[in-house]
């Protein structure tokens, strides 16, 4: 009689226990998954932004496209598959910056990371004047004249141009890009 | 207070742990540092993501890259809330019954689909009755529970409880059910001591097209239509009829037939407008006739022979509603709420008649004050006629009760998006007790977006309902030591009084991925006043009054978790444990204060997991498991305790949607049993065990 009643109640526990079990794996498979998705987007935007901006004119054409991540790297193998791939003919080549150095004069797009938010109006400094289209997912990157800055509304990943810091630069952002930017300052 | 703070240390200690820290303390070992364990972990992991599509492992590659910004923009990388904003942010343990839930749950009834909610105890008494309550003081006469079907009061005045068996909505149209455990009262009002059940249905314009359902099985045949259509630019509107019938079920000593068939019939309409976009109402109505069949054991007379023999009572309730309501958008935030309501309920049994007349008008206001505060305010009238017949069991007079409210609430942004604290206090006036206030106040924190903790501290109160204050139950008849029968009563007491609650609750909601929810609550309640019955010896015999004897308190938690492991599985999760403790001041006619600490079980489980196949083939499981309880037969005898064991009780259903708009289900209640005890009424109904019911379910939209 008693181990009768006793099985129901067994199923019911391993059914619990097995739901917790797996969500638990899932919230650690998921925080990860989501972190990762997230930066898969944002270098596919990255790759998107150099499509649709136009750099002064480079003289040698065989001279690769130089994207540069300064500080911590965040994207992983998101990036990677970038150097398959060409800009207006010019094969991408990534690099990666821990510090601010002569070095990134040689960028054509500056992504910096989040591990630089301090050094953050540094950056911008360093790179007055010059054509280095900087993208950042810093918040408030945009407003301290950064040209690109990525934010998250409602869920979806966006991004504010500052086209005046660009033009000022020497750089041109094309129409459909600026359409789609949730602000343009 | 030591439970307090022990919930307190422990909500702080959960706060500094990270998830992961959460994790491996479940898996009690720290396998992430051991190599070996984590191996076995990742294959188990990699094994349940083989075998369910659509958990996808985070590939090498960057699939985004040859992606054009439009659709790279359309891509979800946060969560949003999953659950209604509203609720979400609310600083109360609410959760929320979706219609989607509803279908999947297989349930034909209201009752039934609130035994999903955590805190809430759901037991079948027989076909058409129900004991339905919220962290406690379980029963078939509970009363601590305000239930509101769009805004208006379904308890019977006549006991402040709830009559299931003259409930219901057409399940299809419900969007669905929010039920708050714990005190409501400044906002809802008096009765929503220890929760509330908001019933929700869908506007006019989420019902366009028509719907015909049909039902059998070997419990139950079920019909129903509704019919949905734009009436003009900005109007909607649907008309519905639905007829059930549920078989009789067996009586548990006996084995024998219950003859408990249950009837309903309903239709009702409803029309919603939008003239602009500052403005939009409602009008809506439902009308029913239920017939019902309850074996009556036994029956004490008041004149010989004293005792009837056991018989059969067909009893029929009748009622119609209308309800009106307009809203209108001032701009800046403020908007200004009108509702008015009309409600006949007639209730007709061997042993009583009810009949009732209400009268509903709600006005309120919502408007932002200065940069920090938004203010809702409001006020209120009700007026009950009340008409009783057949007086020799249950004998009311008959009578119109007044009720009078205001409310003031004030939502306070102390860090906007951040901290919010909401204080409020209702004022209202009834023809019982005269003036009642339930002041309350709530704190909401959200650190992180996906992270909030609140805590809230409310006074609520019982008002009598009009058996308490001026009814008489007959109890029994029985011989004085000089030979003669006399009838023993209990008598409505006019000192009758308030029964009242000091609620303190705590709770913590963590949205921790897009596809997995927590939310905990815990509660400490402490009750004065509460419903006793006092003997008293008089010339003419011993009777009892209805008193407000009894202190106590209880406590407990409530666990959710809601878990979408992939597109087409789901699953949910809730664990509650509830303790309750009275101590009667005077000795008390049967040891009541026994049958309402026991009738609630100490722990209840319930887990739904639901899978979709091919599209359009769903499995869904529900599980429900509950801790024993102790229940009081009625016609065993005065008090005969009945003990009723734990239970796991499983639903099963597979539903087929062969092509849209067409729905195949093929459903099991109660499945692991033929029949089962659930619950013994502490009234008139004999003990009574539910049947397994199969039933296949064809529903067409068009």
């Amino acid at each position: 009689m008693h181990s009768k009643r006793l099985w129901p109640v067994l199923i019911l526990f391993l059914l619990v226990a097995g739901t917790i079990g797996l969500s638990c794996s899932a919230v650690r498979a998921h925080q990860i998954e989501t972190l990762e998705l997230e930066y898969k987007l944002k270098a596919a935007f990255l790759y998107n932004f150099a499509r649709f901006i136009e750099w002064p004119k480079v003289n040698d054409p065989s001279f690769p496209f130089i994207f540069c991540v300064l500080g911590k790297d965040p994207f992983g193998a998101a990036l990677s598959g970038l150097q398959e791939r060409s800009i207006d003919d010019q094969a991408i080549k990534l690099h990666y910056a821990a510090g601010i150095s002569t070095g990134l004069d040689q960028c054509q797009m500056l992504f910096v990371s989040k591990s630089e938010k301090q050094n953050m109006h540094q950056v911008v400094r360093f790179t007055k004047g010059k054509p280095i289209v900087t993208v950042s997912d810093i918040e408030g990157f945009a407003s301290a004249d950064g040209m690109f800055e990525f934010i998250i509304t409602e869920g979806k990943l966006s991004f504010i141009i500052n086209n005046s810091k660009a033009q000022a630069c020497g750089l041109r952002v094309s129409s459909s890009l600026l359409n789609l930017a949730l602000k343009v300052q | 207070m030591c439970f307090l703070y022990t919930s307190g240390l422990l909500g702080y200690i959960f706060l500094q742990m990270r998830t992961q820290d959460i994790c491996s303390f479940l898996y009690f070992s720290k396998w992430h540092r051991m190599k070996k364990k984590r191996y076995m972990l990742l294959t188990l992991a990699a094994t349940v993501q083989a075998a369910l599509p659509g958990v996808l492992l985070a590939g090498q590659g960057n699939e985004y890259l040859d992606m054009d910004i439009t659709q790279l923009m359309s891509i979800t990388v946060t969560s949003v809330a999953k659950k209604e904003q509203s609720l979400l942010d609310a600083a109360a343990a609410a959760f929320v019954i979706t219609q989607e839930d509803i279908r999947r749950s297989g349930v034909t009834t209201l009752p039934d689909a609130l035994a999903m909610a955590p805190g809430v105890q759901v037991a079948r008494i027989n076909s058409g009755n129900w004991s339905v309550s919220t962290r406690g003081f379980a029963g078939s006469t509970s009363n601590k529970l305000l239930v509101l079907i769009d805004g208006r009061s379904v308890y019977s005045p006549a006991y402040s409880g709830v009559f299931w068996d003259m409930q219901n909505t057409l399940l299809e149209d419900v969007e669905r059910i929010e039920v708050i455990r714990g005190p409501g009262g400044t906002l809802w009002g008096a009765n929503a001591v220890n929760g509330v059940i908001n019933i929700i249905t869908k506007q006019a314009q989420d019902t366009v097209g028509s719907l015909v359902r049909i039902s059998g099985g070997n419990q139950l045949f079920g019909t129903a239509g509704r019919y949905g259509a734009k009436l003009g630019e900005n109007t909607h509107g649907r008309a519905y009829v639905s007829y059930d019938s549920y078989g009789s079920n067996s009586l548990y000593e006996t084995k024998q037939s219950a003859q408990d068939e249950w009837r309903p019939l309903q239709t009702g309409f409803r029309f919603d407008g939008e003239p602009d976009e500052e403005l939009n109402w409602t009008l809506q109505g439902d009308a029913y006739r239920n017939e019902k069949e309850q074996f009556v054991s036994f029956l004490w007379l008041p004149d010989p022979p004293y005792l009837s023999d056991g018989f059969q009572d067909s009893s029929l309730h009748k009622g119609a509603n209308i309800l009106g309501r307009v809203h209108k958008h001032m701009g800046a935030g403020k908007s200004l709420t009108f509702k008015a309501y009309y409600d006949y309920a007639e209730r007709s049994e061997y042993y009583y008649q009810l009949d009732f007349d209400t009268l509903d008008l709600d006005l309120q206001y919502q408007t932002p004050w200065g940069q920090r505060h938004n203010l809702t305010f409001g006020a209120g009238y009700r007026t009950v006629w009340g008409k009783f017949s057949k007086n020799f069991q249950v004998a009311l007079s008959d009578r119109q009760d007044n009720l009078y409210n205001a409310f003031i609430q004030d939502e306070i942004a102390l860090i906007p998006e951040k901290l919010l604290l909401t204080l409020g206090a209702k004022y209202e006036h009834n023809d019982y007790t005269g003036s009642v206030w339930q002041p309350s106040a709530r704190i909401l924190w959200k650190p992180q977006t996906h992270h909030a903790f609140w805590l809230s501290s409310a006074r609520a109160v019982r008002t009598p309902g009009m058996v308490e204050r001026q009814g008489k139950v007959l109890l029994g008849v029985y011989p004085m030591p000089d030979g003669r029968m006399v009838p023993s009563y209990v008598f409505g007491n006019a000192s009758y009084g308030n029964e009242k609650l000091y609620a303190y609750e705590a709770g913590y909601r963590w949205q921790a991925t897009n596809r997995l929810f927590f939310d905990a609550a815990t509660f400490y309640y402490d009750y004065h006043n509460v419903q006793t019955l006092t003997p008293e010896m008089t010339p003419s015999g011993l009777h009892a009054n209805f008193t407000n004897n009894s202190d106590g308190y209880s406590y407990g938690f409530e666990l959710a978790a809601d878990w979408k492991p992939a597109e087409q599985l789901n699953f949910a999760l809730t664990y509650s444990y509830f303790k309750l403790d009275l101590q009667g001041n005077t000795p008390t006619v049967v040891s009541q204060s026994d049958f309402r600490t026991k009738s609630t079980p100490r722990h209840q489980v319930s887990w739904r997991g639901s899978y979709s196949l091919l599209h359009n083939l769903q499995f869904n499981l529900w599980a429900r498991y509950r801790s024993s309880i102790v229940n009081y037969a009625i016609n065993e005898g005065r008090g005969k305790k009945l003990n009723i064991d734990d239970a796991l009780i499983v639903d099963a259903n597979i539903i087929w949607t062969p092509r849209p708009g067409l729905e195949l289900m093929l459903a099991a209640q109660n499945l692991l049993e033929s029949q089962r005890l659930n619950f013994v009424s502490e009234y008139a109904t004999p003990p009574t065990e539910i049947e397994r019911s199969i039933y296949g379910k064809i529903t067409w939209r068009f």
